[in-house]
């Protein structure tokens, strides 16, 4: 006997289907079944998961794709039986999607009957409503239309069995079996309960009414279905599945003609711009190797069928230039001499030696990638442009599938369960997820929960059963599909939350397993910082400068001075904490120093422990071996320690004898391993295939044990290339011109990893002078000045919290020539009270109004805007005392989050508030493995999942920053003070590794009450 | 000025719940959305938590934390109930949000020799209620409030030293909106004194008028009304007999006569009441009390006579009888009640009247209505409820279709012993899980050898059983 499956709901039909597409498809091989309908309600997010199983599988099941539609009280599945029928059910399921906001979907009679192609199978009510639709189908869709029988085996099972047999009888329509599956195993049961009770919000035993009465909504065996159904019926559905002809790998991807000029072909047009980009990009004639490597590129890109791809990219950018709209390009394909001739990116070939070869290859079987980082603020107008030049119908994001993560799932079930939901969040805030010693289900039990008791059990499980089931489809973050034709021929297409952006249904990985190509649009706050430091320093030197021309200039052994002593607050990537404290001992010296420095210090290489080799080798200390030829080739540019993850998936085909196309799953399993655990397979394959081929057992456990802490963090050469090259040209602006790098940093905040405050300090430590916000002469940005000829940054009026930027500008456009002399001009060219009122609390009316609390007062006053009061002099007596330091620097806080005058811990000392202590800038004087006390202002604790416990500190004094490191059993022992302090005393070790300098806490000690209404806020555990 | 008496309870709900265990462990009461800690006890404060900190941070402060859910309603309660425990000994109590008790003490003085000897009764009654508590005196309502809450705890009246220590709190003790704080704040008045040292007028130019007010209002200076405490209604009656009663025959008269009372008191009010209780006094030993209902509210004395004549045939005394108590704390309105014209009512008695006399009889819990519940299992496919929940309100909660089930399902599953021919089924039933009752099992109608039309099943392990016979 032959079955196919043809209602079939997998857990992309959110909170109902309680297996995922790979376990039922995985489950149909095993019974046997010849074919099976992946029909999820309204979506087909789930089917491509399913397709790439059979395929990478090679499974002998044919998937059909199909979906449920509930209309009134009409249920049907609609199944496609060709490409017209798959297009026809994309556009029903899009319109249906599109009418209603994000998760839901509204049919229309119309949709329904506009069907010609699908074919359609009716599950009927079971009740009087029937009638109707069984007229209807059999007028408008007699030939395409079936009685979709299930067996529910429960108390209404026979009545309904003899009530669709009428039907069939009544309007002559064929009936076929269906299993209406929602599970590939009867044990899925409670999960299928638990489910249900989430989508109700409400606990099982509130909804019993809504639960199923029994498991048979599980996939069956086939002897079972054969005493269930009439064989015509088993029949019937085998014969609709034969004309099921479909399937997903048909989907050709058509790209955007328009791209191309009429009488051109694409690859010509290509050929021809990266001609013109050549003597544009080598105005002295191409080197011949270089000129060697674009050709074989262009040959490769031809060969595997990707002009267009280049092409789409090539436009956006230029796009993009035109409106001088700073960007860069990364990823495997980004860093090519083609993308380089296309300007694509400015990553001069010469200066990286990058070869294109290393990052897209054929044996690997993936396709190019690149991603395009725009400035932050001004991104939307290129998603904006997309959208004009291509027409919302062609162009949509992808999706992103946002899953049960551990808190989601514990919320959930334990709401599905009954259990209170303070508790909940109890459990929440108590487990610790980076513990790897203790699994969260022993840390739970340790939280009080009954492990025996029956509830606790079920917690656990459904808990883990739960987690990475998908919750709902978001927006990716900038990851665009491109059609040349209405995209929801291909994909359905939803709304998303975000008004005016559609999203298709299926995210990135689908889009790889299909081939189809998206282009990633990403905002970067850096790169709006580099451009308006760029722009200032035209605007104040004259001097014209570029990425490319920054790359092209060749390393600046000055700037990597200035790296090398860690002194790089502010520069993209090589800022954090982390990356900070290697800097020193990494030493990078060249641009791929930098390529290596930013890819090093990532959960990957910590965890694989790679780093401490390389650092070794790297200072000559260790001999660098390799184990075969190989794996010379592989890793002989990181000293013989694999860094980058081209490099792991290198080794994994070169050493363990992974094919192209094994060697392509293992890299997506890096990306989603958290999610799914998929990465366990590869292990034994992975330790088998290097031990076979004479490599060492730890070599090939810590290969193994690098790639899992790749995860999801990890970082591959071909984004680290990129990264690195602004990492150097932010280094190179703060090096040459602080003040306007520093200006261009601060107009472009919120961005990076320091605060105003932060950054200010820095910049001041740089002899940059930095002047206060001023009515006067203050613009809403901030600018460079030119102060006691030296440059300096004036304060721009965005500093100060809350003021509008449409006041801002009133009062530089209307200031008079001689300047503001009194608060009634101000109030007289119509800024408002609340403005008023923020500037003089960020004393930017000083220079006319004396101290900020009696400008504030007198603006307060109600009557001075009546018109009697108008010309008189106010009075002058004052019922507010002027402020002392320490309100004064409150206030600048609060007005502003910096200050410019005495730093905090310099006040509390000047007021005797402090017991002895050393300062930052007296650390370099002591020796290493000295005592030592210090204290400052925390501005930053981070606890790196990576840094096994270690919490990083950052205390500001008034000479600059100190490192602390907390030890784990330090941080225990000292909870509160570890915690919650905003002012911390450190009794510690000093350590000292070069020029670096941390120190090691030994006791913790809070003094935040020093600083009562010192409104500064820390930044906690980035 | 009026001399008022605040007294703040922080951790009500704390203290409530906890003033007989040890206070070992660190215990927190949690509110709002961040579930930030409102109320915790020293055990918590002593682990370094504070207030206002979220249970995040609590919890990670401290691991064996002990955290209840804020409860308003008992909260609330609870200060009623001090209320009425003062009230005994202050006449305007006044109550104050869900946190504090404002007690006027300017009228009370003369029953009291002085200040401290009032303040001393008023805290002796206090300690009995075994609750912390902050006080102060002061010469508006408002500043007692504020001294108490900035646990002042002194017994002062002198004005020069409250308004002193008054004008050292700083601004954000005042109950202002954050708004109005800041604007005082940024204006650099942070201390009380700095606010009252600028004349109104300066003030209401530049601050609204609620500002203003409050100002007035802590100051003396504007009225502030306060409601005061109403104890609640109760009808209390106590008969002493002239005689010694040992049969419980004989009281029917006297609390005939208690009834004719209560029925006198109802109906000058227009009142009903659907629960009495009655108490007899007996020698030398502890009296007894009786609950008596009526689902119905009621109010005429031969109703509830009947009633009470029911449930005393259930009672015996262990002592003769000297008097007897009736007490009723309850009331309801009587169009609460308002019955249907033409609902069902046949005969004399209302099936509420029915219920009362078979509670009265039988005990309260020994009645129970039933209704059908969603759940799959057959035996738990009817659930009790509350008696004589309305019909239409039962099937609001269910609606299925009409299932075949046999008219009588056994009260005990049997293993099947005769021999039957399988009519009709599966019916396949799996589910419960979640109580620890899971079944699993398939129905069948079958028919035995004499004919009987049974339900029988089969478990996971193919045990055939009888669940129910058809009519």
């Amino acid at each position: 006997m032959q079955y196919a499956e043809l209602f079939c709901q997998s857990n992309f039909s959110f909170l109902q289907g309680a297996s995922r597409p790979e376990e039922l498809v995985r489950q149909a091989e095993f019974l046997g079944y010849s074919a099976m309908a992946i029909t999820d309600e309204c979506s087909l997010a789930g089917v491509v998961r399913a397709h790439s199983l059979i395929k990478n599988e090679r499974l002998s099941i044919k998937l059909i794709i199909g979906s449920l539609l509930r209309f009134e009280n009409l249920e049907v599945v609609l199944i496609c039986p060709d490409k017209a029928a798959y297009s026809e059910l994309c556009r029903v399921i899009s319109n249906a999607r599109r009418r209603s906001s994000k998760g839901g979907y509204a049919l229309e009679k119309w949709d329904l009957m506009s069907l010609r192609h699908c074919f359609m199978i009716w599950l009927p009510a079971g009740n009087v409503v029937d009638e109707s639709w069984g007229e209807w189908l059999a007028r408008y869709h007699y030939t395409r239309t079936w009685i979709g029988v299930q067996r529910r085996l429960d108390n209404q099972d026979k009545r309904y069995v003899a009530h669709c047999e009428a039907l069939a009888k009544q309007f002559q329509i064929p009936i076929c079996a269906v299993g209406g599956v929602l599970m590939h195993s009867p044990t899925r049961l409670r999960l299928q309960h638990a489910l249900t009770a989430i989508a109700h919000n409400q606990a099982v035993d509130q909804i019993k009414a809504q639960l199923l009465a029994n498991s048979e909504r599980a996939m069956r065996s086939k002897t079972k279905l054969t005493k269930l159904f009439q064989p015509s019926w088993l029949e019937e559905s085998q014969r609709i599945a034969k004309r099921c002809s479909f399937d997903l790998d048909d989907l050709r991807y058509q790209y955007p003609s328009e791209l191309v000029p009429a009488e051109q072909t694409a690859m010509q047009y290509l050929r021809t711009l990266v001609e013109q980009g050549k003597r544009q990009r080598f105005p002295n004639g191409v080197p011949t190797e270089i000129d060697e490597t674009i050709s074989k590129e262009l040959n490769l890109i031809e060969e595997l069928d990707y002009p267009y791809f280049f092409l789409t990219i090539y436009d956006i950018v230029m796009f993009a230039k035109s409106r001088g709209i700073l960007y860069q390009g990364r990823g495997s394909a980004a860093n090519s001499v083609v993308c380089y001739c296309l300007e694509i990116t400015a990553v001069d070939p010469r200066q990286v030696a990058v070869l294109f070869e290393r990052f897209i290859s054929k044996e690997r079987n993936e396709p190019p990638d690149i991603d395009v980082d725009f400035e932050h603020q001004r991104r939307e107008e290129v998603i904006q442009y997309i959208y004009q030049k291509y027409g919302r119908k062609r162009a949509a994001l992808a999706a992103t599938v946002i899953t049960y993560r551990f808190k989601s799932a514990v919320r959930d079930v334990g709401k599905a369960l009954g259990i209170a939901q303070s508790q909940l969040e109890y459990f929440i805030k108590n487990v610790n997820r980076r513990d790897r010693s203790l699994n969260w289900q022993a840390q739970i039990v340790e939280l009080g929960l009954e492990p025996d008791s029956m509830k606790g059990q079920q917690f656990i499980e459904l808990v883990n059963e739960i987690m990475g089931f998908p919750r709902h489809l978001s927006q990716h973050v900038g990851g665009f599909v491109i059609s040349a034709g209405p995209l929801h021929d291909l994909v359905p297409v939803e709304n998303a939350a975000m008004a005016d952006r559609t999203v298709i249904q299926w995210d990135k990985d689908d889009l790889e397993s299909l081939k189809l190509l998206k282009v990633d649009v990403l905002a970067l706050g850096m790169l709006t910082a580099i451009r308006k430091a760029f722009d200032l320093v035209k605007q104040h030197t004259d001097r014209h400068l570029s990425i490319a021309e920054l790359t092209r200039m060749q390393d600046d052994p000055a700037v990597y001075n200035m790296i090398q002593k860690a002194d790089t607050v502010g520069v993209f990537q090589i800022e954090s904490r982390a990356q900070m404290s290697m800097l020193p001992r990494l030493k990078p010296a060249c641009y791929y120093d930098l390529v290596i420095q930013i890819a090093i210090v990532r959960p990957g290489p910590i965890q694989g422990d790679m780093v401490h080799p390389f650092l070794k080798r790297r200072n000559g200390e260790e001999r660098i071996e390799y184990p075969s030829e190989a794996v010379k080739s592989v890793l002989e540019r990181t000293l013989g320690v694999p860094i980058f993850q081209e490099q792991v998936i290198k080794l994994a085909m070169v050493a363990a004898g992974f094919s192209g196309g094994e060697a392509d799953q293992l890299r997506r399993a890096m990306a989603s391993w958290k999610k799914t655990g998929e990465l366990m397979q590869f292990k034994d394959k992975l330790l088998k295939g290097m031990t076979e081929r004479g490599y060492d057992n730890a070599f090939a456990e810590r290969i193994f044990e690098q790639i899992c802490g790749f995860g999801e963090y990890g970082f591959p050469e071909s984004h680290s290339a990129s990264f690195a090259v602004l990492a150097y040209a932010s280094s190179w602006l703060k090096y040459y011109y602080p003040a306007m790098f520093f200006t261009a940093l601060l107009n472009s905040l919120p961005m990076g990893f320091y605060s105003a405050s932060q950054l200010l300090q820095d910049v001041r430590r740089h002899q940059v002078v930095v002047l206060p916000v001023c009515v006067n002469q203050s613009e809403y940005d901030h600018v460079v000045c030119q102060s006691q000829g030296q440059w300096g940054i004036r304060l721009g009026f965005r500093i100060i919290k809350g003021l509008n930027q449409h006041m801002a500008a009133q009062i530089v456009a209307q200031r008079p020539q001689q300047g503001y002399r009194r608060v009634q001009c101000l109030s007289d060219i119509g800024i408002d009270k609340g403005t008023l009122e923020r500037l003089a609390s960020a004393n930017a009316l000083q220079s006319f109004s004396g101290d900020r609390y009696a400008a504030r007062w007198q603006i307060m006053n109600s009557e001075a805007s009546l018109p009697l009061f108008k010309t008189e002099q106010l009075d002058k007596v004052h019922h507010v005392h002027a402020p002392d330091v320490f309100a004064d620097l409150i206030e600048d806080y609060t007005a502003t989050g910096v200050t410019l005058n005495k730093h905090p811990i310099t006040l509390l000392e000047e007021a005797g508030l402090l017991r002895p202590f050393t300062r930052m800038n007296e650390l370099a004087g002591k020796a290493h493995k000295s005592l030592v006390t210090v204290v400052g202002v925390v501005t930053g604790r981070q606890a790196p999942g990576t840094a096994g416990g270690v919490t990083f500190f950052t205390l500001e004094d008034d000479t600059g920053n100190i490192n602390v490191v907390v030890w784990a059993g330090t941080a225990r022992a000292q909870k509160q003070a570890y915690l919650s302090s905003k002012l911390l005393r450190v009794k510690g070790i000093v350590e000292k590794e070069g020029e670096v300098i941390h120190v090691i806490a030994g006791r913790l000690i809070d003094e935040s009450d020093l600083l009562q209404g010192f409104n500064h806020k820390s930044r906690n555990f980035h | 000025m009026a001399l008022w008496l605040y007294l703040h309870f922080p951790q009500l709900q704390l203290d409530s719940l906890y003033h007989d265990k040890a206070q070992q462990q660190p215990t927190i009461i949690v509110a709002g959305r961040g579930h930030s800690a409102v109320q915790l006890n020293s055990a918590a404060h002593a682990a370094g938590i504070r207030q206002g900190m979220g249970l995040g941070a609590a919890a990670a402060t401290c691991s064996s934390l002990c955290v209840h859910e804020y409860d308003e309603e008992q909260t609330r309660q609870r200060l009623t109930e001090l209320a009425q425990w003062l009230y005994l000994n202050t006449a305007e109590i006044h109550l104050s949000g869900t946190t504090g008790l404002l007690l006027k003490v300017s009228g009370m003085l003369t029953m009291y020799r002085d200040i401290s000897e009032y303040w001393h009764t008023i805290q002796t009654r206090l300690q009995a209620q075994n609750v912390r508590y902050h006080f102060s005196l002061g010469y508006s309502p408002l500043a007692a409030q504020l001294l108490a809450e900035a646990k002042f705890d002194t017994l002062s009246e002198d004005r020069k030293q409250l308004e002193h220590r008054l004008g050292r709190l700083p601004v954000s003790a005042l109950a202002l909106p954050e708004k109005q704080h800041q604007g005082l704040l940024r204006v650099g008045i942070q201390s009380v004194q700095a606010l009252f040292e600028i004349p109104m007028l300066e003030l209401g130019k530049r601050f609204n008028t609620e500002l203003v007010h409050y100002v007035g209002r802590l100051r003396g200076k504007l009225h502030h009304p306060v409601s005061f405490y109403q104890p609640p209604e109760v009808f209390e009656r106590q008969l002493t007999l002239l005689y010694e009663l040992e049969n419980l025959d004989w009281v029917a008269k006297p609390l005939f006569k208690l009834l004719t009372q209560l029925e006198q008191f109802l109906k000058l009010r227009n009142k009903l009441t659907k629960s009495i209780q009655f108490t007899l006094l007996q020698r030398d030993c502890e009296p007894l009390r009786l609950e008596i209902g009526s689902a119905e509210g009621e109010y005429r004395a031969d109703k509830w006579q009947g009633l009470c004549q029911l449930v005393l045939e259930r009672t015996q005394l262990v002592a003769p009888l000297q008097g007897v108590a009736l007490s009723v704390t309850g009331f309801c309105e009587p169009d609460e009640l308002s019955s249907d014209l033409f609902s069902e009512r046949c005969g004399t008695m209302t099936a509420a009247g029915l219920l009362a006399v078979l509670q009265a009889k039988l005990g309260e819990d020994a009645v129970q209505g039933i209704k059908p519940s969603a759940d799959a299992r057959p035996e738990f496919a009817t659930t009790h409820c509350v008696p004589l929940t309305s019909q239409a309100q039962r099937l609001n909660e269910i609606e299925c279709e009409p299932m075949l089930r046999p008219n009588l399902l056994l009260p005990q599953i049997l293993p099947l012993q005769q021999s039957v021919t399988l009519i009709q089924g599966p019916e396949r039933i799996c589910t419960g899980w979640w109580d620890g009752h899971e079944v699993e099992r398939d129905y069948f109608i079958a028919q035995d050898e004499s004919k009987r039309w049974l339900w029988v099943f089969r478990d996971r392990q193919q045990r055939w059983y009888l669940h129910g016979v058809f009519s």
